[in-house]
């Protein structure tokens, strides 16, 4: 199914860009890793487009950035290639009011999983959403596909299990290796604050360099700061040059809203972003 | 020629005598450098450590003194002197060390590189591998390249066989009593990827404005990866971890990557990413050229194999070019 559905990819995007419908897509190319973001605006370039299963990077976040946030602003639609799991960082940003949903038109991807190295990613372990929903068009047939069996939260289970010294020796270990490059924020697609807290030096609210202590105040701060919004696409980690699981603190903190209040960050579009909303009839004092 | 096993009980002899042995250890799937603490740690099979020589000589962060305002007192803070030997570098980050050594140890001398510098040996072991990441070769460097080595192992039938480099290490081997080898080297690793650099600095000079910056920082999503794990990169910030009246001054890594990079008061000279990455390539093959006259990259690959969106330093060169 996938070099099917990738000659059709180039086919529509070569029609969208011809048309006018669109100034640029956002895709993936081939690259070192497997597959790299890829631009495509001239028809000619479209052939470098692909679709498989190294296509596991969530692109959303380049949305928010340079060169696309200007050419949003300017009022140009942009194209962007999502799997169903993006479909949750794509919401969560139209909830926010980042993304005007009309700017961006969204080419949905039929996945049958994508791959971390040989492996499956965590994130494709029983996925609900292999046929994305809310795009603009969707590539790829629903039939022939074999949900990936696991459960996405393992490792964070393993850790869980472990006794508090252990998990305390665990984390120490894994943030001590962090040498504040800031690519999990970087890759982000919900880090989008025009100045991380990291940066604010009147006051500096946390310490700026990467010792053990400064770097779990940065990554506390940003799994806090990412509740009832991390959608567990794990693109921080795969970013991290150091191999830090930094997404199990962030999926961890999901996985807890899930199960506390049943939110699922950027399920439905039409939900209000999880700590922007408030019942009259809510149990808790500290609220009204 | 030495085997493996004569290369760990020659370790654990300079610990035994006093030296600190920084050298390539594996946790899980990756390798980084490390203060050894027993010789069988040392990982032979990697191609490239994750981190540099930077973490011996220039680390990521460090105390310069720290302050009492209340009390009017500054306390210099230097960490003791030990000799150390950084056993196990690959060419490409020994070569590195001679351009931060340049820089650093130049015009101006750093103090505190200098003085780490000066209590480091650095013991090599020759590539018997590249990944196609590598392309030391285009930077006129190579896997057997004896440039910023004290000594150097190079690959023979399965073990390594030993050679003296500069007067350290000859210094270094007579102390220590290391005996050095007759015998053969294999034969140095292929690289795939090879680029040309003719014409690079020439553009540069030239195209310091030019609508390329902007196609090739495109995927740049403006971390510090590539800096980070950079051999030769080297700017710092200074930042103050400070209480209300008591604090310490620290030289933290900065990254030219970072939307606050040498962001003033009233101005920030480098909007936009794309003026930030140039001012990346420009520093690697440009500035660092006029002022040294050497290239301030390596080819040690590890700005590609790191960058989580596919920015690749060889085809970014090649297409400003073009």
């Amino acid at each position: 199914m996938r070099s099917e559905q990738e000659a059709q990819l180039r086919r529509r995007v070569s029609q969208l860009l011809e048309d006018g419908t669109l100034k640029v897509v956002l895709g993936y190319a081939s690259g070192f890793k497997g597959t790299r973001p890829l631009f495509v605006q001239d028809t000619r370039h479209v052939d470098r487009l692909v679709w498989n299963e190294a296509c596991e990077a969530n692109l959303t976040g380049y949305l928010l950035r340079e060169p696309l946030k200007e050419m949003l602003d300017a009022g140009n639609r942009i194209g962007l290639v999502v799997k169903g799991c993006d479909m949750r960082a794509v919401n969560v940003l139209i909830q926010e009011g980042q993304v005007d949903r009309s700017k961006i038109y969204l080419i949905g991807m039929v996945c049958e999983g994508v791959r971390d190295g040989s492996d499956f990613s965590l994130k494709c372990r029983n996925c609900r959403v292999q046929i994305p929903e809310g795009c603009d068009e969707t590539i790829g047939t629903h039939t022939e596909l074999e949900r990936l069996e696991g459960n996405p939260l393992e490792d964070i289970l393993k850790v869980k299990a472990m006794d508090l010294a252990e998990r305390w020796a665990y984390w120490k270990q894994e943030l001590s290796r962090c040498i504040k490059c800031y690519a999990c924020r970087q890759a982000c697609p919900m880090c989008y604050c025009q100045e991380c807290i990291t940066e604010k030096s009147r006051p500096q609210w946390i310490e700026k360099a990467p010792t053990l202590s400064g770097n779990i105040a940065y990554h506390f701060i940003r799994a806090i700061h990412l509740a009832g919004r991390c959608v567990s696409c794990g693109e921080c980690s795969r970013a991290c040059p150091m191999d830090i699981p930094v997404d199990m603190l962030t999926r961890f903190v999901a996985a807890t809203i899930e199960e506390e209040f049943g939110y699922i960050a950027g399920e439905d579009v039409n939900a209000k972003p999880f700590l922007g909303t408030y019942r009259q009839d809510d149990p808790e004092d500290f609220i009204r | 020629m030495k085997t493996i096993e004569d290369i760990l009980r020659l370790i654990e002899d300079w610990q035994g005598k006093g030296y600190t042995v920084v050298a390539p250890v594996r946790s899980e799937g990756l390798v980084s450098f490390e203060v050894l603490r027993a010789p069988s740690q040392i990982d032979f099979d990697h191609v490239l450590t994750v981190n540099t020589l930077k973490d011996v000589t220039l680390p990521r962060c460090e105390t310069l003194f720290k302050y009492d305002v209340e009390k009017a007192s500054i306390e210099p803070s230097w960490e003791a002197s030990q000799p150390i030997v950084v056993f196990g570098s690959r060419p490409c980050d020994a070569a590195a060390v001679t351009i931060l050594d340049s820089i650093l140890m130049g015009e101006v001398t750093d103090s505190r590189y200098a003085r780490r510098r000066e209590n480091m040996i650095v013991v090599t072991l020759a590539c018997s591998q590249a990944d196609e990441a590598c392309f030391c070769t285009s930077m006129g460097y190579g896997p057997h390249d004896p440039t910023g080595s004290d000594i150097i192992g190079l690959p023979s039938k399965g073990g390594y066989v030993f050679r003296v480099v500069s007067q350290k290490g000859k210094d270094f081997a007579s102390k220590v009593g290391l005996e050095l080898d007759e015998g053969r080297a294999d034969p140095e690793p292929e690289l795939k990827r090879r680029i040309t650099t003719d014409g690079i600095k020439a553009w540069l000079d030239e195209n310091f404005e030019s609508p390329k910056w902007e196609k090739v920082s495109e995927n740049c999503v403006s971390c510090g990866a590539c800096y980070y794990l950079c051999p030769t990169c080297h700017c710092f910030d200074i930042a103050d971890e400070a209480g209300a009246s008591r604090g310490v001054r620290m030289r933290i890594w900065d990254c030219c990557s970072f939307a606050g990079f040498t962001k003033m008061a009233a101005h920030q000279p480098r909007v936009g990413k794309h003026r930030r990455y140039r001012q990346r390539i420009m520093h690697k093959f440009k500035y660092t050229v006029d002022n040294i006259g050497k290239t301030a990259c390596v080819g040690d690959g590890r700005c590609i194999r790191y960058c989580p969106y596919g920015v690749d330093i060889t085809e970014v060169l090649e297409a400003l070019r073009e």
